[in-house]
């Protein structure tokens, strides 16, 4: 079976490639170019990034020629969940100390498997917040508060 | 000979005695379990005992950190075999063939390997350390911009036969990588790239932080996102300790690495990073079979350990001999003994020889101990592979995002880990390997550093290149393995590329 | 059995953490943790004189000042945090030249504003910039450096361990002083540097007195000049700039401790004396090679003189971080 252009994975992988060489090479035109004596900070990411767009269009035809579909389906969900959990980790962190934002990684990730039981998650978020806190906060004494309540600024 | 023979024995008579024994076996001790936590490395646990350490003698002090700094490196392999969580960058080459040893059920062989490797490795650079130390410390001197500009294009071409798969993919990769690496502040001009106005991007991205979400996170995405039922780990664990044949398979890759890694861990500025990417490359071009590699080798564990620990050995010469630090770690090391009034340099080696040679037997001291400690760990390791997935993945993301946001206190750590995860878990459905754009994004800043500073200091003039012998011989060996590598290819057409992409 | 032990430390350690921050008595200060911010990473210099002040607090007061290395963009993200956290005493920070008086010259954007978001409390080092060449470089004093570089106007490479560092600065200031002209070749760190410097690849090179420290007493580099005022007791021997014909010339980097604007004034005087205290300490002394004596005021004075001296070098020299 054929994938469709979506679905085609050499196909994806060069414009990705392509997408981050010319994402860098227009980020790099506001720096100087300077020559090749003297090279300023945007010779390095400019030439980078032509030659990344042209990795990206070289792959990227090889997948129209040779239609290899991308293996498996995508695992959105779980790519999500994950992202957004740490994301919530890194943002509570500051704002209401380590335990609770380790309560809210640890039960929101677990829900990104595919086999999620609360009575098992509220147990693992209990057993891991307190290995966390020992080792991070009273074996290494970072210097994290446990609680806090810490919003505005 | 007689001198130096004479010397390790004054050596092991400081190493030895009650009290330096028992100052190398905290420092293992405390280094092992430091460095399985990912980010919070040797770096954070030696600056907090730092103070500690002012009441101790030099010597103590000295034999205690090291046997920290070296702990820590062998530790963090522990996390790259088990769980693809690689927390130096040395260790990121080990995941590759560790973590698929781990998950066919070999998490013990692999672990012990790497205990062994790194153990012979320790050993033998130690009396490179020994015999050599003064004159590997002037060969490090030799190496201007020209020659890091050369040893690094050296190492980016290792790196794009060292992902199994296709090679286009993995340059693109290289290029990715190196792209990435730009982010922060430009040393040469001073100018910020990247950084969008984000104050915390101005020093670049950390590599934990990309080594982390690209191998971990990414990892642990693809096993959730599986819709049919597979086992993440293989159930049947065969055997906790390696077989005879494993043994065999692993005993000249560990001596190769450590060849590379004591050459290598006494460039200062240079980590283990090329030390382990140019041992598990060498294997793999050596290797009758390359296409095991990525699946599961066990060379490709043996190699890059040894080298690392070699490394980590031989780390030590610049930082005593000329007081140039090698890694933050040494300038620690540095600052310790400057504390305790010690001058490193030249003379070090004559006017506190209880000092250097004490720390270099404590080398072998620390370095059986270290097996001693961790050999009857691998069984408890490798059971750890045996905990359902469900209830281990939370905990490898725990570990991950804090050891993360323990590096500078800042969530920014964390975000951007979450993005290089997404990245990675993309790459990876799209058949693209981390591994080189892990090796180019460490190898990118370096790389364009030495060249504007080689060209800077040279009027323009890219003679330099050629002109310095140490320079010259990078850039044959990289233009010989290039030609090597696409003369065949282009001889013998697509077809074989082809197939050798789809193993991948 | 023993789950119920710890979770029974965690709720001790939660009420002590929760208690509320009604406005304490200064009598009292400091009831709880002192959070201090290192702008820099663990094990730097900046991280290890920090800790030898707070460890000295906390052996002899039995405060529990901690650490907090809080990194990034040459410490300006820990100084912002510092900057933006309540003046009530309980937050401080370790600054340095480069954060409250270089830096606003020379970042864009910088998010605090070093005089209004700060009150300095004392100074804790003052370190000067050395000019060191190879052991086996022609130039034996200052005076043979800038006939070569007069002579051969922009050949010579000057080292330093990084761009709009106190060293940069100082070399750039001094091709003005001096009427030279020499190229700059930037570094990661010092340690990146000392090969290039040691081996002569780099004409001579400028850092800050303890990074230079091992190499020149081993004899594979030089010492020419410090760029303070008077010797510094390292090298009694080693001229200063000032002293080599060039009256007045001063580069120092400093460290320091303040609080975000608006901390009370008792607890700053407060602070004031136990850091005085501090640093007076034999060992302390001795660890910090030097003592230097500089509180509140003299502190401030100190952070904008250097501001202006550092924003004409690098305005004239279109200096950029």
């Amino acid at each position: 079976m054929k994938p469709g252009l979506l679905g085609n994975r050499d196909v994806l992988a060069g414009l990705l490639f392509a997408a981050i060489g010319a994402a860098g090479f227009t980020v790099a035109l506001a720096y100087p170019f300077g020559s090749v004596q003297q090279m300023g900070p945007g010779y390095f990411p400019r030439v980078l990034g032509v030659l990344l767009m042209g990795f990206g269009a070289v792959i990227f035809l090889r997948g129209l020629r040779r239609a290899e579909a991308v293996p498996g389906r995508w695992g959105w969900f779980a790519l999500t969940v994950v992202t957004v959990s740490m994301v919530a980790f890194g943002w509570l962190m500051e704002r209401v100390g380590l335990v609770p934002s380790l309560a809210v990684l640890v039960l929101v990730s677990a829900y990104a498997g595919p086999e999620f039981r609360w009575r098992e998650a509220l147990l693992l978020t209990v057993v891991l917040c307190l290995l966390a806190v020992a080792i991070f906060v009273w074996g290494l004494g970072l210097p994290y508060p446990l609680f806090a309540w810490e919003f505005g600024s | 000979m007689h001198d130096v023979l004479s010397h390790l024995a004054l050596g092991f008579s400081v190493a030895l005695s009650l009290k330096n024994f028992a100052y190398c076996f905290l420092g293992v001790f405390l280094g092992t379990l430091i460095g399985v936590l990912p980010g919070v490395g040797p770096l954070v646990t030696i600056a907090m005992l730092l103070p500690i350490t002012f009441g101790l003698d030099p010597v103590s002090s000295l034999i205690m950190l090291a046997g920290i700094f070296y702990g820590a490196q062998y530790g963090g392999s522990t996390t790259a075999i088990l769980v693809n969580m690689p927390g130096e960058v040395s260790s990121a080459v080990t995941a590759i063939d560790g973590y698929q040893m781990a998950r066919q059920g070999r998490a013990g062989p692999a672990l012990a390997v790497a205990a062994l490797s790194s153990f012979v490795a320790g050993i033998i650079s130690t009396i490179v350390v020994a015999f050599f130390g003064p004159l590997v410390g002037q060969w490090a001197l030799e190496f201007g911009a020209a020659e890091y500009f050369s040893l690094m294009v050296m190492g980016l071409v290792f790196s794009a036969v060292l992902a199994h798969g296709d090679l286009v993919k993995s340059l693109a990769m290289v290029l990715v990588g190196l792209m990435f690496g730009l982010v922060g502040t430009d040393v040469t001009s001073g100018m910020p790239r990247f950084s969008f106005g984000i104050a915390e991007l101005l020093d670049g991205i950390g590599f934990t932080v990309v080594a982390v979400g690209l191998f971990a996170v990414a990892e642990i995405v693809q096993n959730l996102a599986q819709t049919e039922k597979v086992e993440v780990f293989s159930k049947d664990v065969k055997d906790l300790m390696p077989t005879w044949a494993d043994i065999k398979a692993s005993t000249w890759p560990a001596l190769r690495g450590t060849v590379l890694g004591s050459l290598f861990g006494a460039l200062p500025g240079i980590t283990a990073s090329v030390a382990s990417f140019s041992a598990y490359m060498l294997e793999k071009k050596l290797a009758k079979d390359p296409s095991r590699f990525g699946h599961g080798a066990i060379e490709g564990v043996a190699a890059p350990e040894a080298a690392n620990n070699a490394a980590a050995q031989t780390h030590f010469i610049p930082t005593l001999t000329l007081g140039i630090p090698a890694t933050a770690v040494m300038a620690l090391v540095l600052g310790a003994l400057t504390m305790q009034g010690i001058q490193p340099g030249p003379q070090v080696m004559t006017s506190r020889p209880e000092l250097f040679w004490g720390l270099v037997a404590s080398f072998v001291v620390g370095n059986v101990l270290l097996l001693v400690l961790n050999l009857p760990l691998v069984g408890l390791w490798a059971r750890l592979t045996q905990v359902p997935y469900r209830w281990l993945f939370p905990a490898i993301i725990v570990f991950a995002t804090i050891g993360n946001y323990s590096l500078n206190n800042s969530a920014m750590d964390v975000y951007l880990c979450a993005g290089a995860g997404v990245l990675g878990y993309v790459f990876a459905k799209l058949d693209c390997q981390p591994a080189p754009l892990i090796l180019g994004y460490v190898l990118g800043p370096m790389l364009e550093e030495n060249l504007r500073r080689a060209l800077l200091m040279n009027e323009g003039s890219f003679s330099v290149f050629v002109s310095r012998p140490i320079s010259l011989v990078f850039l044959g060996i990289s233009f010989v393995l290039l030609a090597a590598m696409v003369v065949p290819s282009l001889r013998r057409g697509r077809e074989r590329a082809t197939e050798d992409g789809d193993a991948g | 059995m023993n789950r119920r032990v710890t979770l029974a430390a965690v709720a001790a350690t939660l009420a002590l953490a929760t208690v509320p921050g009604l406005a304490q008595a200064q009598a009292d200060y400091p009831d709880k943790p002192i959070r201090f911010i290192v702008p820099f990473p663990p094990g730097g210099g900046t991280d290890v004189l920090s800790r030898i002040v707070t460890d000295k607090l906390n052996s002899t007061l039995g405060w529990k000042v901690v650490v907090e290395n809080k990194a990034g963009a040459g410490g300006t993200v820990g100084l912002d945090a510092a900057a933006k956290a309540k003046p009530d005493g309980y937050t401080l920070v370790m600054a340095q030249t480069s954060n409250l008086s270089i830096a606003p010259s020379v970042m864009s954007a910088l998010p605090y504003d070093p005089v209004k978001n700060f009150t300095p409390i004392r100074l804790v080092a003052s370190i000067p910039t050395v000019i060191v060449v190879s052991a086996n470089s022609p130039f034996k004093t200052l005076a043979d450096l800038v006939a070569a570089a007069k002579a051969n106007p922009g050949k010579l490479l000057f080292a330093s361990p990084g761009n709009a560092t106190v060293a940069h600065l100082t070399g750039t200031y001094f091709q003005k002083v001096a009427g030279i002209k020499y190229t700059h070749v930037p570094y990661k760190g010092t340690a990146q540097a000392l090969p290039d410097v040691i081996s002569g690849r780099a004409s001579f090179f400028m850092a800050s007195i303890e990074s230079a420290l091992a190499p020149v007493k081993s004899g594979q580099l030089r010492a020419l000049a410090v760029t303070s005022l008077k010797r510094s007791p390292h090298w009694p021997d080693v001229p200063t700039v000032a002293e080599s014909g060039y009256p007045g010339f001063e580069a120092i980097t400093w460290f320091g401790v303040a609080a975000p604007a608006g901390t009370p004034e008792a607890i700053v005087a407060r602070l004031d004396k136990e850091i005085a205290k501090v640093l007076d300490a034999p060992e302390v002394e001795a660890r910090l090679n030097g003592k230097v004596d500089v509180g509140p005021a003299a502190f401030a004075a100190l952070i904008k003189s250097d501001a202006e001296k550092w924003a004409v070098v690098v305005k004239e020299n279109g200096i950029k971080k």
